[in-house]
C-alpha cells in the first residue's frame, strides 16, 4: 500500500489543473436548466473536448487520452476543485456511453459517440415513467416492430435536461407477453423523430430541468436498437452499473463541497464575528456562525467526502485488476448522495438568516450557490434509484438477507 | 498510488484470523472476564512465539521491521474475534514508541537506556508494555486531577492493563515518559467490558525518564489508528453474527430478516463498515509514512502535505470506525431483540468492547474536534 501518487499521475493531474485555471469561465455560467444557460455550457463542453479533457478516460479516437481509472479520479478532484461548470453532457458521457461502449455496434460507436463527446449531441435518459419510478420494470410505453422500424406509443417522464436535449435513450417495452424483464428494448431516439413530443416540466428551483415525453405511433429505425430487442433489461442494468458506481459522482465533487464547508467554516469562525459574548448579537446571527456542532458537522462531511475518495481508489484498482463492481456500488449511491444532502444543510445552517438568499441578494453567501446545492442535492436520495431501493440491494444482494 | 496490501500482508492478516478464530472463540473471552490480568497469556504466548509482537520492531533490535501497515489487519481480525489481548498498547504503540526512543539515545539519559531494556524483552514477551497517550486537541493533556488532595506533581491517568504491565509509557504536557511498575500506583476502575483492566495511574513525571525523540502525538495516533481498526473488526463481526441471526429467527411466518425496517438497519452497519474501512487503511499508511519521515528529521509526509496531515487522517478514520461500531453495536442489538440483551448471549461481548474501544484513544467527537481544529476552523 502506498498512496502516494506517481510522478505519471502527478503530470496528469498538474496538466489537467493548469488547464482549468487557465481555461475555467471566470463568470458562473447561467443555469444549465435555462435555453441560454444550457447552450452556455455545451460551448463549454466544445471548449473541453477541444482541448481533450471532455472524456479523458475513453480511446482516442474518440476524443478522450485513454487515461487510467485513478487518473480519472484525480481529473474529477481537479475538475470540482476549480469550480468548472457542470457537465450538461453528463446523463450521455457517464450513463449512456459505458453501455455504448460494451453493447453498441461498431457503427453505433462510429455514430454516436464523438459527437457526445464534443457536446455536439446532447443526451437524456428517458427510463421512467408514470406508473414506473422504483418498479422500473413495470414501464409500459410499448414499441411494435414494423418491418425495419418500431413503432412507439406511451409515455416517459423526468427526463433530465430533456427539454433541450438532442437525443434520448429510452427502455421501452417490445414483447409485452415475455416475462416483464424479458420484454424490454434499449431505444435511442432523436428527439426530432415524428410523433414524439416533448414538455418540459419545472423542476423544485422552477427552470424546466425535466422533461415528459409523449410518444404517439413515433417511428424509430432498428439501427438505434441498442444491443438485442429483447435485452434491453440487462443493456440498462449495466447502465444503472455505471449511474451507481463510479461513473456518476466521482469523490472530487463531494471533495471539493467538503473543502468549501471548510472555508465557511474558517470564515464565519472569524473572531470578529464570532467573539465570546454570552450571547451572539443580533449581527453575528445574521451573519453566520460556526458553532461547536457545526465545527462536528464540518469534520464529519470533511471526513466522509475523504473516505468516498478511499473507496473509489479501492475500487479503482479493483476494477483496473479486472474485477467487476458489484452490487457494491449501491453502497456508494447512499454514501455520496447523504453525504452532498448533510455537506449543504451544515452550510445553510450555519448561514443562519442569509441561508435562504438567492443569487439575486446582494448578501448571498456564493451567490446563492448553498441553496442551490441543496436543492440539487436533496434530489440525490431520490434518483438513480432511491435510497431505500439501495438499501433493499445491500441488504438481499450484499448481505444475503430473504427477499421476502 | 496503490492501496492493495502485499501478498505477504495478506496471508499474513488470514493467518492471524485463523489463530484468533480457534484459540479465541467467545467462550475464551468470555474466561478473559474472570482472569486477573484480563487476557489469554496462554494465547499471547503463541503469538510471541509467532514473532506477532515482533512485527512493529526494528531488524536492528531483532523485530521483523515491520510498520502499520502490516499491523492494521491484524488489529481488524483481533477485533472481529473480540479478541481480549494487550495487542493495541503493547505491539501498536509500546514497542514502536520504545524503539525510537532507543534510536534517539538521548546521551545518557535513563530513558534511552531503559528502553533499550525494555523493548527486547516486550520483544520476546518477557515483559507487558501499556500505554496511555493523550495527544493536545483529542483529550486532555492534564489528567483528570479531580482529586484535590493529591499533590500537584501528582497526575492521573486511566491506563488499560496498568498494573498487570512491566512498563507503562505515559504522556505529560506533550511529551512521553517510561514510567516503571514501581514508579506509579495504580486504582483498579472496574469497566462495563469485563475483559478491560483499567486501572488509575497515579505517577509523577520524571525528568530523567523522559523518552527524548518520541513523537507524542505520533504515538497518541499509532494507538487511535489500532483502536480504529479493532472497531472496524468488532462492528464487521456483529454484522454478520446479525446477518446470520435474522435469516433464522421467524416471526409472523418468515424470517425476521425479510422485514425491511431490519434490512435497512443492517444495510446502514455496512455502509458505515465499507466507508471506515478504507480511511482506517488509509491512516495506517498515513502513520507509517510519517514515522519514517520523522525518524529521518523531518516533519512532512510529502513536501506539500505537512505532518497535521496525518494526524487529519487518524481523526478522519477513528471518527468514522468509532460511529461504525457504535451504529453496528446498537443495530445488532435491536435486531436481536431481547436474546440480544442477555448475559449469556455472546453478543453482549462485542457490544461492550465496541462501547470501550470506540472512546478509547479519542472518542469519534472528539477526534472530530481534532479535525476541524487541523483544517483550521
Ligand atoms: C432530479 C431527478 C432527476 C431524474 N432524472 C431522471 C432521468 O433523467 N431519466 C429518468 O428516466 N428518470 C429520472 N428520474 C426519476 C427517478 O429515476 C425516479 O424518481 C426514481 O426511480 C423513483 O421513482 P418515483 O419518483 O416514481 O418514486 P416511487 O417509486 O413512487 O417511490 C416513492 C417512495 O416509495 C419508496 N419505495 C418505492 N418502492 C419501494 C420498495 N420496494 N421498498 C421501499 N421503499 C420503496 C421510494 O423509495 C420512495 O421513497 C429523476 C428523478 C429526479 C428526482
Amino acid at each position: 500500500m502506498d498512496l502516494t501518487f506517481t510522478p505519471a499521475e502527478q503530470t496528469f493531474r498538474d496538466e489537467i489543473r493548469s488547464w482549468l485555471r487557465a481555461n475555467t469561465p471566470t463568470e458562473p455560467l447561467k443555469s444549465m436548466d435555462t435555453p441560454d444557460g444550457f447552450e452556455q455550457h455545451r460551448e463549454w463542453e466544445k471548449k473541453l473536448f477541444a482541448a481533450g479533457w471532455s472524456v479523458p478516460a475513453w480511446p482516442e479516437k474518440y476524443g478522450g487520452r485513454d487515461c487510467s481509472l485513478v487518473e480519472w479520479l484525480l481529473y474529477e478532484e481537479e475538475y470540482w476543485a476549480s469550480d468548472a461548470p457542470g457537465r450538461v453532457s453528463a446523463n450521455g458521457v457517464s450513463l449512456l456511453a459505458p453501455t455504448i461502449f460494451e453493447f453498441a455496434t461498431d457503427e453505433q460507436q462510429e455514430r454516436f459517440l464523438l459527437p457526445m463527446a464534443s457536446g455536439e449531441e446532447i443526451w437524456s435518459q428517458g427510463w421512467s415513467e408514470p406508473n414506473a419510478g422504483s418498479d422500473l420494470a413495470a414501464l409500459s410505453t410499448r414499441a411494435v416492430r414494423d418491418g425495419e422500424w418500431f413503432v412507439l406509443n406511451g409515455q416517459k417522464t423526468w427526463c433530465s435536461r430533456g427539454a433541450f436535449a438532442d437525443w434520448f435513450f429510452c427502455l421501452v417495452r417490445t414483447d409485452p407477453e415475455a416475462e416483464r424483464h424479458r420484454g424490454l428494448s434499449y431505444l435511442l431516439i432523436p428527439k426530432d423523430t415524428e410523433g414524439l413530443t416533448v414538455r418540459p416540466v419545472a423542476r423544485i428551483d422552477g427552470e424546466p430541468g425535466f422533461a415528459e415525453l409523449f410518444f404517439e405511433d413515433a417511428r424509430v429505425h432498428e439501427s438505434n436498437l441498442l444491443g438485442e430487442e429483447g435485452q434491453g433489461w440487462a443493456v440498462a442494468m449495466a447502465t444503472t452499473g455505471s449511474e451507481r458506481g463510479l461513473n456518476l459522482r466521482a469523490p472530487g465533487r463531494f471533495m471539493a463541497a467538503a473543502d468549501k464547508l471548510v472555508e465557511l467554516g474558517k470564515s464565519l469562525s472569524d473572531p470578529a464575528l464570532v467573539n465570546s459574548a454570552e450571547d451572539a448579537t443580533e449581527t453575528e446571527v445574521a451573519a453566520g456562525t460556526t458553532d461547536a456542532v457545526a465545527r462536528d458537522e464540518i469534520a464529519r462531511c470533511w471526513a466522509e467526502s475523504r473516505a468516498y475518495r478511499w473507496v473509489c481508489y479501492e475500487a479503482a484498482e479493483r476494477l483496473a485488476g479486472g474485477e467487476a463492481l458489484g452490487s457494491e456500488a449501491s453502497f456508494m449511491k447512499i454514501f455520496w448522495s447523504e453525504l452532498d444532502v448533510a455537506i449543504n444543510a451544515t452550510a445553510l445552517n450555519m448561514l443562519g438568516e442569509r441561508a435562504e438568499f438567492t443569487a439575486a441578494a446582494e448578501d448571498a453567501d456564493r451567490g446563492g450557490a448553498w441553496m442551490d446545492a441543496y436543492l440539487f442535492a436533496l434530489s440525490g436520495p431520490i434518483y438513480a434509484g432511491t435510497n431505500e431501493i439501495q438499501r433493499n440491494i445491500v441488504a438481499e444482494r450484499v448481505l444475503g438477507l430473504p427477499r421476502r | 498510488m496503490k492501496f492493495a496490501f502485499t501478498e505477504e500482508q495478506q496471508v499474513f492478516a488470514e493467518t492471524l484470523s485463523d489463530v484468533f478464530a480457534k484459540r479465541c472463540p467467545p467462550e475464551a473471552v468470555r474466561a478473559c472476564w474472570d482472569s486477573p490480568v484480563g487476557y489469554s497469556e496462554d494465547l499471547w504466548g503463541t503469538l510471541a512465539e509467532m514473532g506477532v509482537l515482533a512485527i512493529t520492531a526494528p531488524e536492528d533490535a531483532g523485530g521483523l521491521g515491520g510498520d502499520e501497515r502490516d499491523l492494521v489487519q491484524l488489529m481488524e481480525a483481533a477485533g472481529r474475534a473480540a479478541a481480549p489481548l494487550p495487542l493495541l498498547e503493547h505491539v501498536a504503540v509500546g514497542i514502536p514508541a520504545l524503539a525510537e526512543a532507543k534510536g534517539a539515545a538521548a546521551e545518557g539519559a535513563e530513558g534511552a537506556a531503559a528502553s533499550q531494556h525494555w523493548l527486547s524483552q516486550a520483544i520476546s514477551g518477557e515483559a507487558l508494555v501499556t500505554a496511555g497517550v493523550r495527544d493536545k486537541g483529542t483529550v486532555r493533556d492534564k489528567g483528570t486531577a479531580r482529586d484535590k488532595n493529591a499533590d500537584s506533581s501528582t497526575q492521573i491517568q486511566y491506563v488499560n492493563y496498568a498494573a498487570q504491565a512491566d512498563v507503562a509509557i505515559l504522556s505529560y504536557q506533550g511529551e512521553l515518559y517510561l514510567a516503571d511498575r514501581k514508579d506509579y500506583t495504580t486504582y483498579e476502575q472496574p469497566s462495563v467490558d469485563g475483559t478491560r483492566r483499567i486501572a488509575r495511574v497515579e505517577w509523577s513525571p520524571d525528568a530523567a525518564t523522559r523518552l527524548a525523540g518520541v513523537s507524542a502525538s505520533l504515538t497518541f495516533d499509532r494507538g487511535a489508528t489500532a483502536a480504529a481498526a479493532y472497531c472496524v473488526g468488532l462492528a464487521q463481526h456483529m454484522l454478520d453474527a446479525t446477518v446470520e441471526y435474522v435469516k433464522e429467527r421467524e416471526q409472523f411466518g418468515k424470517p425476521v430478516g425479510s422485514y425491511q425496517a431490519v434490512k435497512h438497519h443492517l444495510a446502514d452497519v455496512a455502509k458505515a463498515i465499507s466507508f471506515a474501512r478504507p480511511s482506517v487503511y488509509a491512516a495506517a499508511w498515513a502513520v507509517s509514512q510519517s514515522a519514517v519521515l520523522q525518524r529521518a528529521g523531518s516533519e512532512n509526509i510529502t513536501p506539500e502535505n505537512a505532518v497535521s496531515d496525518r494526524a487529519q487522517y487518524v481523526s478522519a478514520a477513528k471518527s468514522l470506525a468509532s460511529d461504525a461500531a457504535d451504529l453496528a453495536a446498537a443495530k445488532c442489538l435491536q435486531c436481536h431483540g431481547a436474546i440480544g440483551y442477555t448475559f449469556e448471549h455472546d453478543l453482549q461481548l462485542w457490544l461492550k468492547r465496541a462501547w470501550t474501544t470506540s472512546v478509547s484513544w479519542g472518542s469519534a467527537s472528539q477526534h472530530r474536534h481534532r479535525l476541524a481544529t487541523l483544517l483550521g476552523i
